[in-house]
């Protein structure tokens, strides 16, 4: 991993800007946030432990491509425009799990407190990342109900 | 002197026309039949006989009106033209009849003239009403109004000339013709003007809602009928005056014919330079209101001067009189009095147009019949009587007239609140949580589940978690046990009789907080003595174990060492809860720890809140706080933070915070003046980012364009809000965020409706600035407007950069140092470099940046 800090705080907003899970808040807010993530880049091959005892990180990823792996199961990918993280925050249990960089990566990096500090101040944030996860259960539950089908 | 119709926009204009020309048919066919009914009538048959026909009129009025009733479920449209189709037959009817027998067909006439008179007008401003908003009405209603009078005049004058050369009864058959006519206009112009864009079921909705006051409980219905009764009562009686000195000086029909017809010729000519030169300025000016209150105060000084003035000069001033009661009446009058029914409501405003303009008004002509019947019979009934009657009379239309301006204001507030309810509060908890279900899970073996319902049963009735102490303290589960203890402290209760519940603390007496070095490895027991530290007197002994405590890894023992720090009263630890306002997972027991130190340290929280070198989440806890403490000092120390320039998530979280404050607790009193000032800033804030957006929207591209675009629309919008929550300190709250939301809603009704309310509670220079932007056809006509009031120079980018880069809000001096650094502007490098030193985190590392990139 490389820390790079070549972009303004403005410049993070405007990216953080694209995602959903900040569609709804104001520019002075977003650069709030975005002055609390860092810039890296990954280069292919790379495998990034997920810190979770500093409370885990969640990855923007602005450019590249990355793969979220758990016990050597992969677990979700992710491309640009799309995060993916673990955060102690939210499991009670965090799982060792690793990211694995498919191919360069250039991501907007916000660790496990900041990110819990930004649920805390920003509710629209935090209806935000609820919504996500229910879309996230849903899938769950969808693709366990077509492998009972299945079975 | 601004022409009406120049005040029309061009997509109104054809709306316009439509009900112009309507009106004028209908004013200019009725005009004709009055001259016909009052010549005829007066031809035949004494004055005096005439407070017996409105006696009459009063009884058969009260029909129509329950016929009209009937009438309801049809459209507005298709209720005129059929009225109108009606009256323009029955007309030439009468024709006949006055031929067979004039003195029965003059008195029957007169009193379905009367009838059908008011109908027509009541039923053409009622589709007026339907089809026009509040606020298109003060475009619109000027030239309608004055394309009337001009069909009043135009007849008046065709009528008085022709008069001479032509028998009266012919003016009944142009009358009828021309009401035909009308109605046929009717069918048709106005079909092209149905607005599209009114949810028919927002009206219907409106309806229901508003069909549980009834008009005639309604208090604001009681003072609109009582004004218009009096009001009726009074133009009756200088009516009556007038006929009675027409009558005493002429007497032959011809004579009287041509006479009125100069008289209303007279009458039409001023009305209609009061009504294309005063009505839209002096309702504009000064609201329709104080335009409704010229009249009674009017008549009342020419009825007093026709009382006082020698007997030979009185029937001039009764004249006089008349002719201004007649000329305002179908003028600014009629104008302003057609605003008094905008904030009832569909079906309701029907009903209650129709009442006042077919029941109220001709029984004011019967109340003014039997007055006059009393005053002949006991008096006489000289001239110098009525005029001292008229006197009374409009005295009484006066003050009620003067009264309903507040009934008024407050009948908009209502309608505000209907059309826009008030936003939803949070629900409370327990309409979806049962507490006896969650009472049963304090008896599960689980731990995570007891531990989930002790969470919320505290925030239902924290009696319910104490109740069960016997139980829950001697859970398996420490954690469960810490909770337990903690939300007994937090309660407020002793801790100790409950530890004593636990076994292992009950059986360890040993433990006391000055077991310090090493502290107990269960939770439970750290909760005891996180609470025992707050009960101790001596504060050395305790600070020690709770700076340890407050950091704890159990969310219990912390919240209880907080508790506990804040119980010591000690202000110089203040600055360790504050701290604490940082965490994410503290910050709610953080602020309860401080809302436990109560008013004393509102000036410091005060102070902390409105520091810029405090982060933004902890400035924004801290006014929370001072939220919950309360009080008339916190309000203060809330109203002083939503006054500070630098960073507007501060000043809207003070403004959030001191609405709800002032929403729960009563005896808060901001300085009116100031808040008026901070509104008036607002104002002008809200017009130069309006004017900023278009110069950036006009100047910069791309991907920095559109941010910037986006960045001054949020400006705009936050703006805006704060405008109406700065109000929202001065007037009720309610009603003012109701039009907050009314004036944001794609509704037009609902947004006229919005904007009247706020005609009625901005001083005129406020009003001045802010409504033409609200009154906006869109936002391309919002940014003109703004352009014109706001813009002192001409919009250019460098002018716009500049102004950001002076900005007192932070945020906005980093855009403007963004543009600085992205179009790497080595002139503004110096601004960049002034910044570097900034207190906010975002300016100093855009301005560094900046500084990089025009080296």
């Amino acid at each position: 991993m490389k820390e790079i800090e070549s972009r303004s705080v403005i410049e993070k907003a405007m990216l953080l800007s694209e995602w959903p899970l900040f569609e709804r808040l104001a520019t002075d807010e977003l650069a709030l946030i975005a002055a609390r993530t860092t810039e890296v880049e990954y280069t292919t091959g790379e495998e990034v432990d997920l810190d979770n005892s500093a409370g885990g990180s969640v990855h923007f990823v602005v450019s590249g491509a990355i793969e979220l792996v758990s016990k050597g199961r992969s677990i979700r990918r992710a491309g640009k425009g799309e995060a993916v993280g673990s955060l102690a925050a939210l499991e009670e249990v965090v799982p060792d799990e690793t990211l694995k960089i498919l191919e360069p990566t250039h991501a907007l990096l916000l660790s496990g407190e900041e990110f819990e500090r930004t649920v805390g101040d920003h509710p629209e944030f935090a209806m935000a990342v609820i919504r996500r996860l229910l879309a996230l259960v849903r899938g769950l539950e969808g693709t366990s109900a077509r492998t009972d089908e299945e079975d | 002197m601004t022409a009406p119709w120049k005040s029309v926009r061009e997509d109104e204009r054809r709306l316009a026309l439509a009900f112009a020309l309507t009106y004028f048919l209908i004013i200019a066919a009725f005009t004709v039949a009055k001259i016909a009914r009052d010549s005829l009538f007066l031809a035949e048959l004494p004055a005096n006989y005439l407070p017996y026909v409105y006696l009459g009129l009063a009884l058969l009025s009260g029909l129509a009106a329950a016929a009209l009733g009937k009438f309801h479920t049809a459209n507005a449209q298709q209720r005129l033209s059929i009225v109108l189709g009606i009256t323009g037959f029955s007309l030439l009817l009468f024709t006949l009849w006055f031929l067979r027998d004039p003195g029965t067909a003059a008195i029957t006439f007169y009193l379905w003239t009367g009838i059908y008179g008011v109908v027509l007008v009541a039923e053409f401003w009622l589709l007026a009403n339907e089809r026009i908003d509040s606020r298109q009405a003060r475009r619109l209603f000027g030239p309608i109004g004055a394309a009337g009078i001009l069909g009043g005049l135009l007849t008046a004058a065709a009528t008085s000339a022709l008069a001479p050369f032509i028998d009266t009864i012919w003016f009944l058959v142009a009358s009828g013709v021309l009401f035909l006519v009308a109605g046929l206009v009717t069918a048709r112009a106005t079909t092209m003007t149905r607005e599209e864009s009114t949810p028919r079921a927002s009206v219907g909705e409106a309806s229901k809602q508003e069909g549980k006051r009834t008009p005639e409980t309604s208090s604001y219905t009681r003072f609109l009928v009582l004004v218009f009764l009096l009001a009726g009562v009074t133009g009756a009686v200088v009516d009556y005056a007038f006929k009675v000195v027409l009558q005493g000086e002429l007497g032959d029909s011809g004579k009287i014919a041509s006479a009125l017809g100069i008289f209303y010729t007279a009458q039409g000519l001023v009305s209609i330079v009061a009504q294309v030169g005063v009505t839209g300025a002096l309702i504009s000016r000064f609201g329709h209101r104080l335009a409704a209150n010229v009249l009674p105060a009017g008549v009342l000084a020419g009825g007093f001067l026709a009382a006082i003035l020698p007997v030979a000069v009185a029937p001039w001033a009764l004249l006089g009189t008349k002719l201004y009661e007649l000329t305002l009446r179908f003028s600014v009058t009629k104008t302003a009095w057609e605003f008094l029914y905008f904030p009832l409501q569909g079906e309701t405003k029907a009903r209650v147009k129709r009442l006042i303009d077919v029941v109220v008004n001709r029984s004011a002509d019967a109340a003014a019949g039997l007055l006059l019947v009393g005053l002949n019979f006991a008096l006489g009934g000289s001239l110098r009587q009525l005029a001292v009657l008229i006197v009374v009379l409009a005295t009484a239309w006066w003050v009620f007239d003067l009264r309903l301006n507040r009934a008024y204001s407050q009948e908009v507030d209502h309608a505000l609140r209907r059309l826009v309810p008030e936003e939803e509060r949070p629900e409370d908890l327990r309409q979806h949580v049962k507490v006896e279900e969650l009472t049963a899970l304090l008896e599960s073996a689980d731990a995570k589940r007891v531990l989930a319902a002790m969470s919320v049963l505290e925030r239902l009735d924290s009696g319910v978690v104490v109740r069960h102490a016997p139980s829950l303290g001697r859970h398996p589960s420490a954690a469960v046990r810490a909770r337990l203890l903690a939300i007994v402290n937090a309660s407020g209760r002793d801790v100790e009789p409950y530890a004593l519940l636990v076994p292992g603390i009950g059986t360890r007496p040993g433990i006391t907080v000055h077991e310090v070095a090493g502290l107990p490895a269960a939770e439970d027991e750290r909760v005891v003595i996180a609470a025992a530290a707050g009960r101790v007197a001596t504060l050395d002994a305790n600070r020690d174990p709770l700076d340890h405590l407050i950091e704890d890894t159990n969310d219990d023992v912390r919240r209880t060492a907080l508790r506990s720090l804040a119980l010591l009263a000690d202000p110089s630890r203040l600055p360790r809860l504050i701290e604490r306002l940082e965490s994410p997972r503290d910050r709610v027991y953080a602020r309860q720890a401080l809302v436990l130190f109560g008013e004393g340290v509102i000036e410091t929280l005060g102070g902390y809140a409105m520091d810029p070198t405090m982060s933004v989440s902890v400035r924004r806890q801290l006014i929370q706080t001072l939220e919950e403490i309360g009080g008339n000092e916190a309000a203060h120390a809330l109203y002083r933070a939503s006054r500070l320039e630098g960073d507007r998530r501060i000043v809207d979280a003070a403004l959030k915070s001191l609405l709800a404050l002032r929403r729960t607790a009563s005896g808060v009193h901001l300085p009116e003046d100031e808040v008026l000032e901070d509104l008036r800033q607002e104002i002008e804030r809200d017009g130069h980012r309006l004017v900023q957006l278009q110069a950036l929207r006009q100047n910069a591209k791309g991907s920095l364009g559109d941010f910037l675009e986006r960045v001054m629309r949020e400006r705009t919008d936050q703006s805006f809000r704060r405008i109406f929550r700065r109000l929202a300190l001065i007037h009720p709250a309610g009603p003012v965020m109701s039009a907050y939301r009314g004036v944001r809603s794609g509704r037009r009704r609902v947004r006229a409706q919005a904007i009247d309310y706020l005609d009625t509670v901005l001083p005129a220079d406020l009003k001045a600035r802010l409504l033409p932007l609200l009154d906006a056809r869109d936002e391309q006509d919002r940014m003109l407007q703004a352009t014109r009031s706001f813009a002192s120079q001409p919009i250019t980018l460098e002018a716009t950069l500049q102004q950001l880069l002076d900005s007192r809000e932070d945020w906005l001096r980093a855009c403007g140092l963004f543009v600085v650094g992205k179009m790497r502007l080595h002139e503004h490098r110096d601004a960049a470099l002034e910044s570097c030193g900034a207190t906010d985190p975002v300016v100093r590392d855009t301005a560094q940046w900046a500084v990089r990139r025009t080296e």
